[in-house]
């Protein structure tokens, strides 16, 4: 038995999907956390699973999101809907429930947020809307896990029992005429691709075309579906569309009328009007965002986490001494002392010391989005974006690239025009990811230790200034047009909740934990080989005499302008192709030094302006080879994938070349 | 070349055979955890279902 989850965006959806399932994917307090579907087996019930689909406000084939569910529900024939409804946004919510219960399959509502509605003086009507819509209707409360035993004992009767919603005409007027002959016309194409005739008829007044195609229907036929809705559009003086959002408005706001008697204004949205008068102030939300960032990443870089990441670094340092004297005690070779110490120890160890800073830093960013905050800065940078003809829902995939380009480059999938997609995809990868962290972190140790957090500050808005340039140039010369309007739904401001923030922190422990001994792992490994061995596979003197080194030194001059014509620096930058954490754990590698002892051996081969250099190009250069097959994979094309390797690569080459020479100048 | 030196060799070889798989089983998009959200474009998903 298969069920899918169905609602807004916003509404409680994949709190609702950890709640049945036991799972813990992550909940995010902004929309379009999800964009693609889950599936999980509900708790106690072997057999019955559930889809978290991603949020949707109607059934229209618009943005990919609604594509994902409008898909899963029409074409996998689920054998129930959940359809999560907000009950705070009950109106809105409706929309989407109407269409559902179109579908006439098996459906319960989920009405989520009643704790809300109860403490705000509200009440709604169950019964009597049940009653009006046709369908259960649950009372829950998915953060307080309220009401979720019922929910799914009512969705699992509904299914066995095979009950189909008992309401199916919501319309009234000219619309309904109109429906009603289009679904007569309509009736055998419809029972072919077994959708219900008149959830069909309904669409295709709305203009659906690819539903249209899917019911192959003769010229005459469309002429004369086409004829009854000019004839519906004549008569109520306005266009398909709107003939329709207003015939299920009409109904939805009787309902309500009916039913609903509404809340008194929350405790917490008069607190979240008053703050937002401060944070999303015209001329002080910027400035606010920038001090808050560069307070978190003073605490991250300059207090905490630096203060952490010493310490690790320390106490790997130390055991990776006590495991040197241990092997040369029982006499193992010098080569496999090497292997395991300088090759492993080094290389792994230093990006292990980064776990602290990392972890720090997103503690703080989601303290940010767990609080709603995020999402008002998605709203402040929609004018900033709409300068680089942008919306401001460009803004959450760029935000989400800060911690990896994966995720980031997959949601933007949330956005609706297919423009504004692919320009976003472009420049997500400037924002700096997390992996880059132990790169700067490093760096500014061995050369900036008294200005980290300026650095680090430069560092993150040099990229979006990079980003906000080849935006420009994208507008202006490829991708020329107006980007689509954005509406976000603005949250309450709320404490954060421990099991968010503490899920999300162990996910990024996690995930870079695992590259550390996978990715990384493997890359000292073969570093460690290449700079012991020369070509006969004789152990070499000095690593300058190596097969790395040969490969070194032949990319070595393109470099020479930037600063850094060292052999080791740019073999860090390739194997940095593989994981960006890979540079410093291949500069340890071939200095044959700890995270302790790496700053100083950084000294002799960076001057701090080549350092700066370095930075900058590090920053910008090719994205992973993860982040570059799911770019290939979202864009549907090899070339744009190569296309953007080669334009971050230049854009990286060119930036460092400037800093360098300004630097030159300058000092 | 002693034995805890023939050890050792192992131990790496072992840990990097284990770390390329776990890469490989990644990069193939999922290790068929139908919790993940990418188990809709998992082949290994794609597999249970030709099976089926």
């Amino acid at each position: 038995m298969i069920f899918a989850l169905v609602g807004n965006q916003n509404s409680g959806k994949t709190t609702l999907f950890n709640q049945l399932t036991g799972s813990n994917q992550h909940v995010g307090n902004f929309p379009g956390v999800t964009v693609e579907s889950k599936t999980g087996e509900i708790r106690g019930h072997k057999g019955v699973s559930v889809v978290d689909l991603p949020g949707i406000y109607s059934l229209s084939p618009y943005t990919s999101e609604e594509i994902v569910t409008r898909d899963f529900v029409m074409k996998q024939h689920p054998d129930g809907i959940i359809n999560i409804v907000d009950a705070t946004n009950i109106e809105r919510n409706l929309y989407l429930s109407i269409q559902l219960i179109e579908l006439n399959i098996p459906m319960v509502i989920a009405l989520n947020m009643m704790d809300e509605i109860r403490s705000n003086a509200g009440s709604i009507d169950i019964a009597l809307m049940q009653k009006e819509l046709g369908v259960p209707i649950v009372p829950i409360s998915a953060s307080k896990n309220e009401g979720i035993t019922e929910l799914i004992n009512v969705a699992v009767k509904t299914v066995e029992t095979r009950q189909y919603p008992k309401r199916q005409d919501f319309c009234t007027g000219a619309p309904h005429r109109t429906i009603h002959a289009i679904s007569h016309m309509i009736e055998d194409h419809a029972e072919l691709i077994r959708i219900p005739p008149k959830f069909v008829a309904t669409k295709i007044i709305e203009g659906d075309q690819p539903l249209l195609k899917a019911l192959q229907l003769t010229e005459t036929e469309i002429i004369s579906i086409e004829n009854s809705i000019k004839e519906m559009e004549n008569s109520l003086q306005t266009d398909r569309k709107a003939a329709i959002a207003d015939m299920r408005y009409l109904f939805i706001d009787r309902l309500c009328s009916e039913t609903v008697v509404k809340p008194l204004e929350s405790k917490q949205h008069i607190r979240t009007e008053k703050i937002d008068r401060i944070l999303t102030n015209k001329y002080l939300a910027i400035p606010i965002f920038l001090i808050m960032m560069g307070i978190i990443f003073w605490l991250t870089f300059g207090v905490i986490g630096g203060f952490l990441s010493d310490l690790l670094g320390n106490a790997i340092t130390g055991f990776s001494d006590i495991v040197k004297s241990g092997l040369e005690a029982v006499r193992v070779n010098a080569v496999m002392v090497s292997l395991i110490i300088d090759g492993v120890f080094a290389g792994v160890g230093s990006v292990l010391t980064f776990i602290p800073t990392i972890v720090v830093l997103f503690f703080f960013l989601s303290l940010m989005e767990d609080s709603g905050y995020i999402a008002r800065v998605a709203f402040v940078m929609d004018k900033l974006l709409r300068k680089i003809g942008l919306s401001g829902r460009s803004f959450v995939p760029m935000l989400i690239g800060f911690g990896c380009t994966v995720p980031a480059i997959m949601a933007t999938r949330t956005l609706p025009s297919e423009r504004d997609r692919k320009i976003t995809i472009f420049l997500t990868p400037f924002m700096s990811c997390s992996a880059k962290l132990p790169i700067y972190g490093m760096f500014t140790l061995a050369f900036f230790p008294n200005h980290r957090v300026w650095v680090m500050l430069f560092l993150y808005l040099l990229g979006i200034l990079l980003a906000i340039i080849s935006g420009l140039i994208f507008t202006k010369t490829v991708y020329r047009g107006n980007p689509a309007p954005f509406i976000m739904e603005l949250p309450n401001y709320r404490l954060p909740s421990v099991k968010s923030v503490a899920l999300l922190l162990w996910d990024k422990a996690k995930d870079f934990l695992t590259r550390a001994f996978t990715v990384i792992f493997i890359a000292s490994l073969i570093i460690w080989v290449l700079q012991t061995f020369d070509l006969r596979f004789n152990v070499v003197a000095g690593s300058a005499e190596s097969m790395l080194a040969g490969i070194g030194r032949f990319i070595a001059p393109v470099f020479q302008p930037l600063g850094f014509s060292d052999w080791k620096a740019s073999t860090a930058l390739i194997t940095g192709f593989m994981a960006k954490e890979a540079v410093i754990s291949t500069l340890a590698v071939l200095t044959g030094t700890n995270s302790s002892n790496l700053p100083q051996a950084l000294g002799q081969i960076f001057t701090p302006l080549a350092a700066l250099s370095y930075l900058v190009f590090t920053l910008i250069y090719s994205p992973c080879v993860a982040a570059i097959s799911t770019i290939r994979r979202e864009m549907h094309s090899s070339i744009a994938a190569l296309g953007v390797v080669l334009f971050q690569t230049a854009a990286a080459w060119l930036a460092a070349f400037v800093v360098y020479r300004l630097g030159l100048l300058l000092i | 070349m002693s034995i805890i030196d023939y050890l050792l060799i192992a131990v790496i070889i072992i840990l990097g055979i284990l770390a390329l798989r776990y890469m490989s089983r990644q990069r193939n998009g999922c290790q068929g955890c139908q919790h993940c959200q990418y188990y809709d474009g998992c082949n290994i998903k794609r597999k249970r279902e030709d099976d089926q």
